[in-house]
């Protein structure tokens, strides 16, 4: 049997490794020849850790042929993206500031993954801080999409998945505060899940916006999707802001769910004039192919849309110029060599380590908490976050999961917005609000346009990402969007 | 220009801000000891405390607990929920940029504390507020660098905010006197101001008499012993006194800071505005049902009927114990427990307690005071009975004194010890005879003078029998044999 090792998803590598047909060396092995042999066109990766991996693979390799039973993730592949903090392996959140920075400890979800014996094989690329929507406002490189090398990969977590999407490990940790995981798998043609606020521990992740920041996977399909959030969810004594629920496999359960009455809301406002027909009728098309299984189609009003951008942008930026703060040259990170006073130390260090996107949104969230601006700005914004997720709740009274289009457009020319910021954040446009409400959100492939993918938003009430994942896996059954991989070899 | 005003048209308004380090083992926000002041330098820190990416932090309850305990004695409203916020300003001492304190919705709020300022008088000043926060780090400046020891970081701390209701500098110190003896009666800091547990920045202001509203006011920082407070306060009132008397009262805020060397207050900074700290919900700590999460406490402290130091002193001055002894009982939880077990026995006797307490200030104060009260063999019950003993002249005062002395340091059978020395006293009948004897020997002079009609020297020569006896035995005997002697 001849398989490309790297194009198999975590379920059928597990099987072959349970089947000993293939060895967790040769599955990293493939990995990381892949990153060796095409991540130069992509740039998806800041470090390789293919040593360390190799390392562990060994010791993997060597408990199953001892005849140790071996969980889903035993001997998986995975990457992570660079706000997710290593212990003793560089993270450096896509930033200058943080370009040598070696966490002393994991974050709770690598904790968990290690646990589980996945294996990280590297750390990928992302917008600094999480700041962006397409790895443009990396300190490092752009990540290039996967399809279209001229074009971006999406972002912030878009090294992420782009390396799911070329097989550069089998899955992806991403962390989404207003679209950094859907979006991203949404332009490379991948699964990526969205968690509710909550539902996976922010411990040991470089904060954006602590109250958005949710960290979450991005694989091949739903069920592999289940499999990683399986692992890292739940409550966290680390993380005030983890939800008490006791573990569920979501795995085991994914296939369970009969579709039949399954009620689906479509949102109007989702579905403007503005929006790209051809996204239009490629996202009716996929929901339709629910209808066929026995759903309910209705259509559904979510008047608050319109205003998710200005409310994420005052809150984000507000909590972002708090969060950046610590980055002060004092203890750890970048330090100037220029300062004459602790005052300057602070200002050129800063200066010279957080790029322009990073600048920006400091000194917006920095303005919309002054005095004087606090209660029109942030106040506002946060009163509007309340009538937002009450807006959902009663959408969610009427029906089970929401479905529209993840981004507005498919992925666009390295260049094409960089240069105006406000058309940049208009990219979030149809995730900022599921980001604000804290809503479980899952980015499913649903067709193409010109050979770039389309992917559709499934949204759930707040903590059911069961549903979620259920919808996602009934779709993926009926179609093979998530199957087609770049041509890039 | 302004009026030029006088000293008596002046009112002086004082506000206190109090930063007391609660008593807790690990910090407010993650589980690093809060060690002492011998701890090496960032011996006690980690990522969280230190301000490292990736962190949250980490409610500690006890410290909850704590304050809610200070904020219940300083007779405050306790909130119904916990909200944190973000104070955010760049100093190297402040690891994440911002410090977690509680802004618009503290802990506790509109409180009282009542304090003596002499015998007769109490003040009452009103708490504006007492919440939560952490502490940042100690900042260590050496002749070319400033180190940053970060031990301190994140150590719980309780902010008191007092209304501006001082009136002088002394009425301040004694309020923080009062406090620091609450705080530490309830075990809730160690409240030493050397260490740094209990910490005070003073507002200072001036207005014309009957004017209602409030003056650009100075604060006085860092005022690290009673002694600062009084004489920081007492500067700066004068300072502005004279600023007023020329006609050109303060115009703007501003910070000072005391010098205890120079004896005056240093200019650090002046500001039209108050510094914007850009406020904002802490969205790493979610809000807290305080009630939900302190319930047991919370009914604790309500039916404690907590009695403070200051009731206390006015308990023990109504049952007749006099007011400096009241004052140095009070708050010290074991001498109160020893204080209470005396009291037992006096049945409310108003004069036996007088006579107690008067004891007690003489005697007994000055032997814990070398070896606490908890080491002391005498029990209150000898106590009493030996002052009884006394008061029945069944020994005399200063056989007394030598007594409670002994068994303060010895475990002995007071009672019999007693009968013992009131025997002694029978068998020394045959001594005082001896001891008047010699004395009238050695001062013929007077005895002829006595018997020449001047009567008063009798007294002088009872004086040298007496002292001759070293007091042990009682002066009515000796006056006795004395005059018996003279007129045989």
């Amino acid at each position: 049997m001849i398989m490309k090792l790297h194009e198999l998803t975590i379920v059928e590598a597990h099987n072959a490794l349970v089947h000993k047909d293939i060895s967790t060396v040769e599955l990293v092995t493939a990995c990381i020849a892949r990153i060796y042999s095409i991540d130069n066109r992509i740039n998806a990766f800041i470090t390789i850790l293919d040593e360390e991996a190799l390392a562990q693979a060994h010791t993997i390799d060597a408990k199953i042929a001892a005849g140790e039973k071996i969980g889903m993730l035993t001997g998986i592949p995975y990457s992570a993206k660079d706000v997710i903090m290593t212990e003793g392996v560089r993270t450096t959140a896509g930033s200058n500031m943080l370009r040598e920075f070696i966490p002393p400890f994991n974050a709770t979800v690598i904790e968990h993954l290690n646990q589980a014996g996945a294996i990280l094989i590297g750390k990928t690329n992302c917008d600094a801080y999480g700041h962006g929507s397409s790895t443009e406002n990396s300190d490092f490189f752009v990540t290039r999409n996967p399809h279209d090398t001229t074009r971006v990969a999406g972002g912030s977590s878009g090294g992420a998945a782009a390396a799911v999407a070329l097989g550069m490990g089998l899955f992806a940790l991403g962390e989404d505060t207003g679209g950094s995981i859907r979006q991203p798998a949404s332009f490379c043609g991948i699964t990526g899940l969205k968690v509710s606020y909550g539902r996976v521990s922010r411990y040991g992740i470089i904060a954006y916006a602590s109250s958005l920041d949710t960290v979450g996977p991005l694989t091949k399909n739903a069920e592999d999707c289940a499999i990683v959030l399986s692992a890292i969810a739940g409550r966290d004594n680390r993380d005030h802001t983890t939800v008490h629920e006791t573990p569920t496999d979501y795995y085991a359960a994914i296939k369970k769910k009969d579709m039949h009455g399954l009620r689906i809301g479509i949102p109007v406002e989702y579905f403007t004039k503005d929006l790209d027909r051809e996204v239009n009728n490629i996202v009716m098309e996929a929901v339709r192919k629910l209808k066929v299984q026995g759903c309910v189609i209705e259509e559904v009003s979510l008047p608050l849309t319109s205003v998710a951008i200005p409310t994420y942008y005052s809150i984000a930026a507000s909590e972002t110029s708090a969060n950046l703060a610590r980055l002060d040259g004092i203890r750890f990170g970048h330090r100037t060599t220029l300062a004459q006073s602790t005052e300057e130390v602070f200002k050129q260090s800063r200066m010279e380590g957080l790029g322009a996107e990073a600048q920006r949104r400091i000194m917006l969230g920095t303005y919309a908490l002054s005095a004087g601006y606090h209660d029109e700005y942030y106040k506002k914004a946060q009163k509007v976050r309340t009538l937002l997720r009450k807006e959902f709740e009663s959408a969610f009274k009427k029906v089970d999961v929401l479905i529209c289009p993840t981004s507005p457009f498919t992925a666009f020319r390295i260049g094409e917005k960089s240069a105006n910021p406000a058309e940049m954040y208009l990219a979030d446009i149809y995730t900022t609000a599921f980001s604000l409400a804290g809503l479980p959100t899952i980015n499913v492939p649903c067709g193409y346009i010109s050979d770039l993918p389309v992917g559709m938003q499934i949204a759930g009430p707040y903590t059911d990402e069961m549903t979620v994942l259920q919808v996602a896996a009934a779709f993926e059954q009926v179609t093979d969007w998530h199957k087609k991989r770049p041509s890039i070899s | 220009m302004h009026k030029e005003y006088t000293e008596k048209e002046l009112e002086v308004i004082i506000g206190l801000e109090i930063h007391v380090q609660l008593k807790t083992k690990s910090k407010l926000f993650c589980g690093c000891s809060v060690g002492d002041e011998n701890a090496l330098p960032n011996e006690h820190i980690c990522p969280v405390c230190f301000g490292m990416v990736g962190t949250l932090p980490l409610l500690n309850k006890k410290a909850f607990r704590l304050a809610v305990h200070a904020a219940t004695a300083l007779r405050c409203g306790i909130a119904q929920h916990c909200k944190w916020d973000r104070k955010q300003y760049f100093y190297p001492d402040l690891p994440k940029g911002y410090q977690i304190s509680q802004y618009d919705e503290p802990l506790a709020t509109n409180g009282m504390l009542e304090f003596f300022i002499d015998e007769k008088t109490t003040k009452k000043i009103r708490i504006n507020r007492v919440h939560l926060e952490e502490d940042a780090a100690k900042l260590i400046h050496t002749d070319d660098v400033t180190l940053v020891d970060f031990n301190r970081s994140s150590v719980p701390l309780i902010e008191i905010v007092t209304e501006p209701d001082f009136r002088s500098a002394s009425d301040a110190k004694m309020a923080v006197k009062e406090l620091q003896r609450i705080i530490r009666y309830l075990g809730v800091s160690d409240a030493d101001m050397e260490k740094g547990h209990l910490r005070c920045d003073a507002s200072v202001s001036l207005r014309p008499i009957e004017d209602e509203k409030l003056y650009p006011r100075t604060e006085i920082k860092n005022l690290n012993s009673f002694h600062m407070i009084e004489r920081a306060i007492q500067y700066e009132v004068a300072r502005q006194k004279n600023e007023w008397m020329k006609g050109t009262p303060p115009v703007h805020y501003q910070t000072v800071l005391w010098n205890d060397t120079k004896k005056r207050t240093e200019f650090m900074r002046e500001k039209e505005q108050e510094a914007d700290y850009r406020y904002f919900p802490e969205p790493d700590i979610p809000e807290i049902e305080l009630t939900e999460c302190l319930q047991n406490e919370l009914l604790a402290f309500a039916e404690e009927d907590m009695q403070l130091p200051t009731d206390s002193v006015k308990e023990y001055m109504h049952l007749g114990i006099d007011y400096s002894t009241a004052q140095y009982v009070a708050g010290d939880a074991p001498l109160m427990k020893y204080m209470s077990q005396i009291l037992e026995y006096t049945h409310d006797d108003r004069k036996f307690i007088q006579e107690l307490s008067k004891w007690f200030a003489e005697i007994f104060l000055s032997l814990i005071k070398k070896n606490s009260v908890t080491n002391i063999h005498l029990l209150p019950e000898d106590f009493v009975t030996i002052v009884r003993a006394v008061q029945k002249k069944q020994i005399t005062r200063s056989v007394g004194k030598e007594l409670m002395v002994e068994a303060a340091y010895k475990k002995m059978d007071v009672i019999s010890k007693i009968d013992e020395c009131s025997r002694t006293d029978e068998v020394g009948g045959r001594d005082i005879e001896k001891i008047v004897d010699e004395v009238l020997k050695q001062n013929i002079s007077l005895v002829e003078q006595y018997r020449n009609g001047k009567t008063k020297v009798i007294h002088a020569l009872i004086g040298k029998a007496i002292k001759k006896s070293g007091g042990h035995i009682p002066v009515e005997k000796i006056s006795q044999v004395v005059r018996n002697k003279l007129h045989i």
